[in-house]
């Protein structure tokens, strides 16, 4: 066993000494001097390799990617789920179809029935086991989840999340550590069948293996074999460059021994298999068996069949020469021949054996390029953790950072979207030149303003300019709810059926020159109620709230609700003369649909280290809000854009289910927008040009549809604006702003408001000809 | 118990009718339970509905404010129940970090439960963040919108210390005057 000479002990060589001087006589001394230099340098060399040795082994082994997840699945009985939505979750996990789905990462549907077994998976609140379950679903919730052996319910369960993405180490090493014991035994026993059979008995050199290897070669005239030892290849991955000099060769050699003299063998070979090159694509380099499993079959290491364990272990000899996707036959045969080793070693019985060898390559269709499908939202996280984390952490320390992502709303946002814009493109495409229309999109949740999906371009695989996060363009009037909301905080002097001026206006800007808004039809409506300016996006009427109110309130409004700067107090504002990024829109949103509590939004939840301690937990905080009553009246009036106003739209395609939102075009249809809500999700689409030439198109014809194929896409869960108790609702005269009572009267056009208790208009309008009653009719009032 | 059977009192006020079925009925049996405590207690009342006009005419189905109907008081699933309980008790055991983790999953489960809600706040009260006890805490009070005297009370009480320890001595005035008066509305 070789020991540093240092360290050996005095006692072995003192009967020696006899020997040698009689073997050297007098001028021997000279030649032990030279000897013990020799030692001596020999001494420091082994020492330096052994200090290297232990470094790099009992160190922080190797660089680790952060891995990005999305949220967990959760399933309870009530949970909103639909057959499809579930079905589409297990898929993007890799789960398989099979009758029972009995086994890990398998499932079975039959109707509302989905029988399914997770994996289990280590969560920040600790451990969630793997289930067997059968779900029940119906009416769009889960009616029931039971275990599937006992028929007990299951309370709350999680499925494991799907992993989005990576942030890869600079060198592109990317692997998932594997502990031995979770290694199937098979793969390891192949292992040591094809690459080094007397690996448990060897002390890191095989002589007998190198010299069978010699023979083999010499007989074939080429080299067919190698004699490295498992040891020696763990050290040539792990320590040394890939050049072939003879220092080299004798570095290796001596590691390999004094890897073996420090570390038991168990040690080694959990290295050795975490360590070892198996694959590569693009910059990324695939390291180790726990993540060759994940690359070639998208499945954990224990879920593979034999046929698939041998692929990978035919990998060990040469990741590029026996790469499955492109050399399928050198591979298929490599395979082969692994597992026929298998069966002369008796590692797996001839029968099996025979049924891998009949079974066919089928790794999966390698990822596409670029290191995620959902681009858009891993740079947003990205973006978030950079403010809390340095970049070589989030390389290198292994993380595991769990975001808010939901895969199915960020799937179906990403078809819709595209869907949406395409049809768009399609219809209006005769004479407009809509070549290069561009879109991004935002989905969040109302309650604690986790975003559930963004799509940053018209291609959503597309990893490049992330237009939902990074493009700041012109709002338009999707800015024109907060200048209602600012009113309507005040009730003892705006109302919805407050009479607004819409007669032509020129303002002085501070500058001095003038400024004369117009309307989007060129014309002016005299008074019109607050609830028909917004409702019909009227510009000139909306400055002149502003003005009334005083822009600087609206400022101070959008930054309780979370906006970030303090843009110029000009008139201007209140049509939307303000760049945001559709993620910013989505932000102030937030609040509207949160009952006036603004939440910002969030991507991130947590972020664990290597040892599942939680290192940063982004917990739920309310940032700022307004009064619940005035966002309540504001939303009925957002609801009417959908139904009657410029979004009308958008109730033709949701067949009448309640949905609340504002449309956005700013000059010359640079950009459309539509930016709204339902009970469960607030959404923002953006659509325009990256070089801001006008579109032609109005946010009302394009932005809206569009948004509502998304809302459809995602399934509406309609608004509740009925039944709050401090509301009322008045018949409104939308001539007079005054109220009318009952169904007689003569007015033109009448529409019930909501109001805030007793802020209701108390006079009668003119042409309401009803009685206190209310139940005359036109009969009566003849006689009257 | 206690902060058990505010997360049950406090319903939402739009949860689909199909949720009662949901429920395993291990977990209907508590809701039943808690609920039946909760009208041991004065019905609740909600102050603004006091002076509505008579001419007024309502959208929807009836006043649900002045007839507490316990149909209508669709309860939270189970899972989001047993979350809170697994939160007080890691509360209680001072490990707030998972209480706070097991009350956010409760509430992406039951986002409308006035309950939850100011079981949030009085964590975060816990914590010493007052402003967001506070935010918390009004938050609860929308969510029950006047429905639940006894939340009620406990959430302006919460909203007095968060004052109390900010200094804000106008806005404890506030909350004293509302506790004073929700007292003194006993049926």
């Amino acid at each position: 066993m070789p020991r540093k000479p240092s360290r050996r002990p005095r006692k072995q060589s003192a009967p020696r000494r006899g020997r040698v001087r009689r073997l050297f006589g007098a001028g021997g001394w000279t030649l032990a001097g030279l000897l013990l230099a020799a030692v001596a340098v020999g001494g420091v060399y082994v020492h330096q390799l052994d200090r290297e040795i232990r470094e790099r082994f009992e160190g922080q082994r190797w660089a680790l990617p952060a891995r990005v997840y999305a949220r967990p699945l959760e399933l309870y009985a009530g949970s909103p789920l639909t057959v499809d939505a579930l079905e589409t979750e297990l898929r993007a996990l890799n789960y398989r179809e099979t009758k029972d789905g009995a086994g890990p990462g398998e499932f079975h549907v039959r109707g509302d029935d989905v029988r399914l077994t997770t994996r289990p998976f280590m969560f920040g609140d600790g451990p969630e086991p793997a289930h067997s379950v059968r779900v029940q679903l119906a009416n769009g919730r889960v009616q029931s989840v039971a275990e599937q052996s006992s028929g007990r319910d299951v309370d709350l369960m999680r499925v494991e999340p799907l992993l989005i993405g990576s942030i890869y180490p600079t060198h592109g090493e990317d692997r998932i550590l594997v502990d031995i014991d979770e290694v199937p035994r098979e793969l390891i026993g192949a292992l040591l069948a094809i690459e080094d059979r007397r690996f448990m008995s060897h002390r890191g050199i095989d002589p007998v293996g190198i010299a069978r290897a010699a023979l083999a070669n010499l007989k074939a005239g080429r080299t067919v074999q190698g004699g490295s030892t498992l040891t020696q290849q763990l050290v040539k991955n792990f320590y040394l460059t890939r050049d072939q000099t003879l220092t080299r060769k004798l570095n290796e050699a001596v590691m390999a021994l004094l890897l073996e003299h420090r570390y038991d063998k168990r040690e080694i070979l959990e290295a050795y298999l975490n360590e070892v090159f198996l694959g590569q694509t693009g910059e990324r380099a695939i390291h180790g068996f726990g993540q060759a499993a994940r690359f070639y079959y998208q499945r954990p290491l224990n879920e593979l069949r034999l046929d698939q364990l041998a692929v990978l272990v035919g990998l060990a000899r040469g990741a590029s020469y026996y790469d499955p996707r492109r050399f399928p036959e050198r591979a298929t045969q490599r395979r082969d021949r692994v597992l026929k080793a298998m069966a002369e070693t008796g590692l797996a019985d001839r029968e099996r054996v025979n049924r891998a060898l009949e079974t066919a390559l089928d790794v999966s269709p390698v990822m596409p390029e670029g290191r995620s499908r959902f681009p858009a939202f891993l740079d947003l996280v990205r973006r978030e953790l950079r403010a809390d984390y340095a970049d070589e952490d989030l390389r290198s320390d292994g993380l595991r950072i769990f975001t808010t992502m939901d895969p199915v709303v960020q799937m179906r946002l990403e078809e819709r979207l595209v869907r949406g814009v395409d049809d768009l493109v399609q219809r209006r495409g005769e004479g407009t030149d809509l070549d290069g229309l561009q879109a991004a999109a935002v989905v969040t949740d109302p309650q604690a303003g986790e975003v559930l999906g963004v799509v940053g371009d018209r291609n959503p695989r597309y990893a490049g300019y992330n237009r939902a996060v990074e493009a700041q363009r012109q709002v338009g009037s999707v800015i024109k709810p907060f200048v209602y909301l600012a009113a309507l905080t005040n009730p003892d002097r705006y109302t919805l059926a407050t009479l607004l001026d819409d007669s032509s206006l020129t303002l002085q800007l501070p500058h001095g020159e003038p400024w004369t808004p117009r309307n989007f039809d060129q014309e002016h409506h005299g008074s019109v109620t607050a609830w028909e300016a917004l409702v019909q996006s009227h510009n000139v009427a909306t400055v002149r709230l502003a003005e009334d109110i005083g822009i600087t309130q609206v400022i101070s409004l959008l930054q309780t609700l979370g906006l970030q700067r303090t843009p110029a107090p000009l008139p201007s504002l209140a049509l939307g003369a303000i760049e945001l990024s559709p993620l910013e829109v989505a932000g102030l949103y937030q609040a509207l649909a949160n009952g006036g509590y603004a939440t910002g939004t969030r991507v991130i939840r947590e972020v664990l280290d290597q040892d599942d301690d939680v290192l940063s937990h982004y917990g739920l905080s309310l940032q700022g809000a307004v009064s619940d009553r005035s966002v309540r009246l504001l939303t009925h009036a957002l609801h009417d854009v959908t139904r009657e106003g410029t979004g009308r739209r958008i109730d033709a395609r949701l067949n009448g289910q309640i949905v609340a939102g504002k449309t956005g075009t700013t000059n010359n249809f640079r950009d459309s927008w539509f930016a709204g809500f339902d009970d469960r999700h607030v959404a923002v689409v953006w659509l325009g040009m990256d070089d801001n030439r006008p579109t032609g198109l109005t946010g009302g014809v394009s932005a809206a549809p569009v948004w509502a194929e998304i809302m459809e896409g995602l399934g509406v869960q309609s608004l509740h604006l009925e039944g709050h108790p401090g509301i009322d609702y008045q018949r409104i005269d939308l001539a007079s702003g005054l109220r009318v009572k009952g169904d007689d009267h003569a007015c033109e056009s009448v529409k019930m408001l909501p109001f805030w208790q007793n802020s209701s208009p108390e006079t009668r309008a003119e042409c309401d000809l009803g009685s206190d009653s209310g139940r005359q009719g036109w009969f009566e009032r003849l006689f009257r | 118990m206690n902060k058990i059977s505010t997360a049950t009192t406090g319903f939402s006020e739009g949860m689909g009718a199909g949720w009662g079925r949901a429920v395993a009925p291990g977990a209907l049996a508590v809701v039943l339970a808690l609920l039946l405590a909760a009208c041991a207690t004065p019905a609740p009342r909600d102050a603004g509905t006091q002076s509505a006009d008579d001419e007024t005419e309502r959208a929807g189905e009836g006043d649900r404010a002045r007839e507490p109907d316990t149909r209508e008081r669709e309860s939270i699933p189970g899972a989001a129940l047993n979350l809170a309980r697994q939160a007080e008790s890691a509360r209680q055991a001072g490990d707030t970090a998972r209480a706070e983790q097991r009350l956010e999953r409760a509430l992406r489960i039951a986002p409308r439960d006035a309950g939850l809600w100011h079981q949030m706040a009085a964590l975060r009260l816990e914590q010493e963040h007052y402003e967001q006890a506070e935010r918390l805490a009004g938050r609860s009070l929308q969510m029950s919108a006047g429905r639940d005297r006894d939340l009620a009370l406990k959430n302006w009480r919460l909203i007095l210390r968060a004052r109390e320890a900010q200094g804000d001595a106008a806005g404890a005035a506030e909350a004293r005057e509302e506790i004073r008066r929700l007292e003194s509305d006993v049926v």
